[in-house]
């Protein structure tokens, strides 16, 4: 029988955060997606992936399209996903507010990473933080942003300390790269 | 359809009304099917699980608790159990190094059929295994998985990168610039990548502790076995699954078999060689099994790769190239050696690359002898050159050999007195600096007892260690420890085999070399345990040498073959025995070679 004990140094217990990164894709017309679970050290846990094709027609408006498409996607990794993340961080230019505010309920802080101010922005149910002094990027988090003292808030400091609040975007698109080809340049 | 998960739901989708009563608004899709990757954490420590005074090596195999303990009294974290939670990661690290990766410019990707990877989803798994580690920069940086003790510097950052790209290496690093580090550093990183397996690192019996000592620092979540001892321990310790394999030459000479199913005849990953002048003579045992051994990488650590000859780089060379070996290596001019070498060797100087570094003076004390040891000399060189005449056509090197090393025994001790003029000159100087509260380094060639290294630590009236190739690894452990935090010995005398290569003491600040190895390659070797980085006081430097003696004729003809050799390679030197010539050899006795040699 182990005596229970805990390593406060332990990053493992600041638990993962899953990254969601979502692509339009041209050939075939569609979108393709990743949810890439990492610990506070960066390393890789999970990394889930899926893409779904879209019809190519004036039936319907493309930010329908786009909306339902982007939703059926992010069901389907999060269903697959067997471990639950503390966080999940997406980037606000791919991905839209609605997707987490209306479309999808998650018991899980959700952050989307503004690098800038100018295209994506906030909607009203989303919080925004500014970027820290380390900070890249502004977050607009929903439902709220993670408290201070929590392992929430522990493991966004840990990864913009280590630079990894951004760089694990590039590494799940280099995965999916190699899943199902370069990206192209199809509009998200 | 809604989709519900333990933390998520969807709600179902309102259906909106057809256009026009017929067709659909919400649009259909050809959703894919998710699949999911879990990489298992590579580096977790796995438990020791001890039971009833023995511990599981794996399933029907045990250790008594007691031969656990005195290895790791002795070697420090033996990892000994926790097998089973291990080999399927190793089994899983073995398939991620067969996988062809971007980086090797081989074929990869989804679907991809790679030799040894039949099946498409574990292919796909390693490939995104590899892919998916966090990039290179940030492992250097010590941000991401890999957190380093220090940060690396700028050079030993170059280092790494340099030991990552290529597959075959040469680090010629001046000594003290931290090549174990860097060594060890990209090893890490190689396993964090999943690029690598399991490796070999080949180092001098001498410096086992300091790797394990160095690997538990910068490359604590490493899983490392360490062989050595009697051939049944050797033998499980070779089979212990492993992230580096640390041996020394001996034993890997000794176990490197012709048996092609010998654990040591697997085909590594990566093969480290440190101190890799060992297989400067191609025709050795040593150097044969080293460059038999099947490898992927090939990295060798010197900062000496030419001792004597352009042979010895060109062994070393070999091994590094796994080139096939070459007879004609007297015919190659330097040009080209150089031109290989800048192909296959990294090299910098501490002068360029540690600005910080305090400098190094280096002094000549020239002596002169007591009368008993004058007498002796004298009289000795007499009767020695008798015998090197009267043997007329039958006087062989050896026979010289013998002769120069009866002499300087007796530069170093009269024979019949035990009166030293060398003796009593460090006596002075190191009662002063012992208690001005230096530390201080003495090199000798000797070992034996009447006039080696413990006879000077013996008699020089401080307390000091001495540190021999006769005494254990632990024993060897025990003094550097001693010498390096305690307060009581503040002076260790080291046979120059034993101890001038590879150990970190830059506690000393003052290095005496009692008698001369005719190899400055070797001396500086040794003068830089001490001249090496984390040295924060300028390092004197005192060589004997007594006047009137074979030590400053041979020096002489030392300084001449040195200026040759750096043309080649700056720290190039000659080794008396083996490649002064015939005539230069007789030439010290004013004698011709009688074979023209």
């Amino acid at each position: 029988m182990p005596i229970p004990f805990q390593d406060e140094e332990d990053l493992e217990r600041l638990g993962t955060v899953a990254f969601l990164l979502l692509q339009a894709t041209s050939e075939p017309v569609g979108y393709r997606g990743a949810l890439f679970q990492i610990n506070a050290r960066g390393e890789p846990v999970e990394f889930t992936y899926n893409r779904v094709e879209t019809p190519n027609t004036f039936l319907w408006r493309p930010a329908d399209i786009r909306r339902v498409a982007l939703r059926r996607l992010t069901a389907s990794l999060l269903t697959l996903c067997p471990r639950i993340p503390r966080l999940i961080l997406c980037l606000a230019e791919e991905t839209p507010p609605e997707l987490f505010t209306q479309d999808l309920t998650v018991m899980l802080p959700v952050g989307r990473i503004a690098r800038d101010l100018e295209s994506p922005s906030p909607a009203p149910p989303e919080v925004v933080e500014p970027p820290g002094e380390d900070g890249p990027a502004h977050l607009f988090w929903y439902p709220a942003p993670p408290e201070d003292g929590t392992s929430e808030r522990a493991l966004v400091e840990a990864l913009i300390r280590r630079g990894l609040l951004l760089e694990p975007f590039e590494r799940a698109s280099s995965g999916l790269s190699e899943l199902f080809g370069e990206a192209d340049p199809a509009e998200s | 359809m809604s989709t519900n998960g333990p933390w998520f739901r969807e709600p179902e989708l309102e259906q909106p009304p057809r256009w026009l009563g017929l067709i659909p608004r919400q649009p259909r899709l050809n959703p894919g099917q998710p699949v999911r990757m879990t990489f298992t954490a590579p580096l977790s420590p796995a438990a020791r699980h001890v039971r009833t005074g023995r511990v599981e090596l794996g399933p029907g195999r045990t250790m008594r608790l007691g031969t656990v303990r005195e290895e790791q009294r002795h070697r420090g974290s033996v990892y000994v159990a926790g097998l089973e939670a291990f080999d399927p990661l190793l089994e899983t690290l073995q398939e991620t190094a067969r996988w062809p990766t971007r980086e090797t410019g081989e074929a990869g990707g989804f679907g991809s059929a790679a030799a040894g990877a039949p099946d498409p989803q574990k292919s796909l798994a390693r490939m995104l295994a590899a892919v998916l580690q966090p990039p290179l920069d940030l492992l250097l940086a010590g941000e991401g998985p890999t957190e380093w003790p220090h940060p690396l510097l700028p050079y030993q950052i170059d280092g790494v990168r340099a030991l990552l790209e290529r597959p075959a290496l040469l680090l010629a690093d001046d000594m003290g610039l931290g090549k174990t580090i860097q060594a060890i550093a990209a090893l890490r990183i190689l396993i964090h990548q999943r690029r690598i397996g399991s490796a070999l690192a080949v180092v001098p019996a001498g410096l086992i502790a300091q790797w394990r000592s160095e690997l538990s620092s910068w490359a604590p979540d490493l899983r490392i076995a360490t062989v050595y001892g009697e051939p049944s321990d050797r033998a499980w310790r070779w089979r212990a699954p492993a992230h580096l394999y640390l041996t020394s030459y001996d034993t890997l000479r000794m176990d490197f078999t012709g048996n092609p199913h010998a654990p040591v005849a697997r085909e590594w990953d990566l093969v480290i060689l440190d101190e890799a002048q060992r297989i400067k003579n191609a025709d050795t045992d040593i150097s044969r099994a080293a460059k038999r051994l099947r490898r992927i990488r090939s990295w060798a650590l010197t900062g000496t790769p030419l001792e004597n000859s352009i042979d010895d780089l060109a062994s070393i060379l070999q091994w590094v190239e796994r080139a096939p070996p070459r007879a004609t290596w007297h015919l190659v001019s330097a040009a080209e050696m150089r031109e290989r070498l800048s192909r296959m060797q990294l090299r910098r100087r501490k002068a360029d690359v540690l600005a910080d570094l305090p400098p190094k003076l280096v002094s000549t004390l020239v002596l002169a002898l007591t009368p008993p040891q004058r007498a002796a000399y004298d009289r000795a060189e007499k009767e020695g050159l008798i015998e090197l005449h009267a043997l007329g056509d039958r006087v062989r090197v050896r026979n010289v050999l013998e002769l120069i090393v009866r002499l300087k025994q007796i530069c170093n001790f009269d024979p019949g007195t035990g009166r030293s003029s060398k003796l009593d000159d460090l006596r002075e100087r190191v009662r002063t600096l012992v208690a001005q509260g230096h530390r201080a380094l003495v090199f000798t060639q000797f070992a034996n007892r009447e006039d080696g290294a413990r006879a000077i630590a013996a008699r020089l009236e401080v307390p000091a260690l001495s540190y021999t190739g006769d005494l254990s690894p632990a024993e060897r452990e025990r003094v550097l420890t001693q010498f390096r935090q305690g307060d009581d010995h503040k002076v260790l005398v080291l046979a120059l085999r034993a101890g001038g290569q590879g150990l970190n003491l830059q506690q000393a600040s003052y290095v005496f070399h009692f008698d001369r190895w005719w190899n400055p390659a070797v001396e500086q070797q040794a003068e830089s345990r001490s001249h090496r980085m984390g040295q924060t006081l300028p390092v004197h430097v005192y060589a004997y040498v007594c006047e009137n003696t074979i030590e400053e004729r041979i020096e002489k003809i030392l300084k001449e073959k040195q200026a040759l050799f750096d043309a080649i390679v700056e720290d190039a030197t000659i080794d008396i025995g083996a490649h002064l010539s015939g005539d230069e050899l007789f030439g010290l006795f004013g004698l011709r070679d009688p074979r023209g040699e």
